[in-house]
């Protein structure tokens, strides 16, 4: 099988990118709610969630910047139904004085911030809301040029905008999502916050997708390829969107119904509906966005489905595990 | 059994469901054909815009 290193260092950087966006979107977001709400417990709670979501912005980040310092100047986008689209050498190129400055913004943002939390939480609190949307503004205009730059306007460079930037939407918030409902999963204090949040969630990930359609209805004459890997993407994104819906549909409103009535047990079944549906929605997501980077997949649609359907099983496993061993609860200082 | 799956799922959810199910059809369909049919890739877009549309509106109608 062909994989080029620098198919996977482009994937890392777009994943990593995507996570540290959604992170930075989602710390912002709950700041905001914490500040709005009146409850003390909400308060508490909702820094709390954006003070996780800080470390898996920085690991998205860690990762994005690392991979971009590391890729060569083949790049290549392509978008999530299998589409493929090549930028030119000339754009490729370009992309990567018109990104350097941001991520140096980018990295210089991190590190004040980390040496201001590390020796003033309270300064870093008062202007957390500030750094947040800061680190999301800067992360989301990296994520638009990072793939191509002509300095032109016409729909294949909104292709590669649009498509570039609804990973933060999509990935990004899926894998924050899961994140959010790992950490919640040991806490019925922090599933009463944190859950009624989901629809919402959910909705910004549909819209998410949204965009990345619009994107390929632009360049919809020149980028259709019927290859295996464009077939195992249509199916993928089909899967997602059905798995997605049960998901944050009636799991979820199951889900804050038994909260609503006193933590009333939802029955094993609906427990391991939730599990399942929450392992299809990561994996799914993250297949598209991989196979995104590896236009000439010497698979055929049978042996990507297995791959597929096998990574599914081994994530189940491994969340199960998660669940068993991750007992955090917020502490009370309330300090992001 | 239907009558469940009617109060489980709202209309914007069963839009959408029904955009995955045209995805997915569509590309066992063009797998075996090794063609691509134009109809289902818009038929599935159509209805997922609808889809998207009216969840977003339940949620905003709840809100308020």
């Amino acid at each position: 099988m062909e994989i080029g290193i620098e198919n996977l260092v482009a994937f890392a950087r777009q994943l990593g990118l995507a996570v540290a966006g959604a992170a930075a979107l989602w710390a912002f977001v709950f700041l905001v709610c914490s500040r709005t709400c009146r409850s003390d417990t909400s308060q508490i709670i909702f820094h709390w969630i954006a003070g996780r979501l800080q470390w898996l912005m920085y690991g998205g980040i860690v990762l994005g910047t690392t991979s971009w310092l590391a890729l060569s100047l083949f790049y290549e986008v392509f978008a999530h139904e299998g589409i493929t689209l090549y930028p030119t050498a000339y754009e490729v190129m370009a992309a990567f004085p018109i990104t350097a400055p941001g991520y140096l913004v980018l990295l210089v943002l991190s590190l004040v911030g980390l040496t201001v939390r590390w020796h003033s939480p309270r300064v870093f609190h008062r202007y957390a809301l500030g750094y947040f949307l800061a680190q999301f503004l800067v992360l989301l205009s990296i994520t638009s040029f990072s793939s191509a730059w002509s300095g032109e306007v016409s729909a294949e460079k909104a292709f590669f905008v649009l498509h570039s930037v609804h990973s933060i939407f999509t990935l990004g918030t899926v894998l924050v999502l899961d994140f959010l409902f790992l950490s919640a999963k040991s806490s019925r204090t922090l599933q009463q916050h944190i859950f009624p949040l989901f629809p919402w969630i959910s909705a910004v990930i549909w819209i998410g997708l949204g965009i990345d359609f619009l994107s390929v209805a632009l360049v919809f004459d020149d980028a259709v390829m019927l290859t295996s890997r464009f077939f195992f993407s249509q199916t993928v994104v089909g899967i997602l969107i059905i798995n997605g819906i049960l998901l944050s549909g009636p799991i979820t409103r199951k889900i804050l119904s038994s909260l609503e009535h006193g933590f009333e047990s939802i029955g094993k079944r609906w427990l391991l509906f939730a599990d399942i549906a929450g392992t299809v929605s990561i994996t799914s997501w993250s297949a598209i966005t991989f196979i995104d980077f590896f236009p000439e997949v010497p698979l055929s649609y049978v042996q990507l489905i297995g791959i597929y359907l096998t990574v599914i099983a081994v994530l189940f496993v491994g969340h199960n595990l998660w669940e068993r061993y991750d007992t955090a609860e917020p502490r009370l200082e309330g300090r992001v | 059994m239907a009558y469940t799956l009617r109060r489980l799922i709202q209309p914007g959810e069963w839009v959408l469901i029904a955009s995955g199910a045209v995805m997915v059809v569509g590309a066992v369909a063009m797998h075996i054909g090794q063609e691509f049919y134009v109809e289902f890739w818009f038929a599935a877009k159509v209805l997922y815009g609808i889809g998207v549309v009216l969840i977003v509106y339940k949620l905003f109608r709840n809100t308020s």
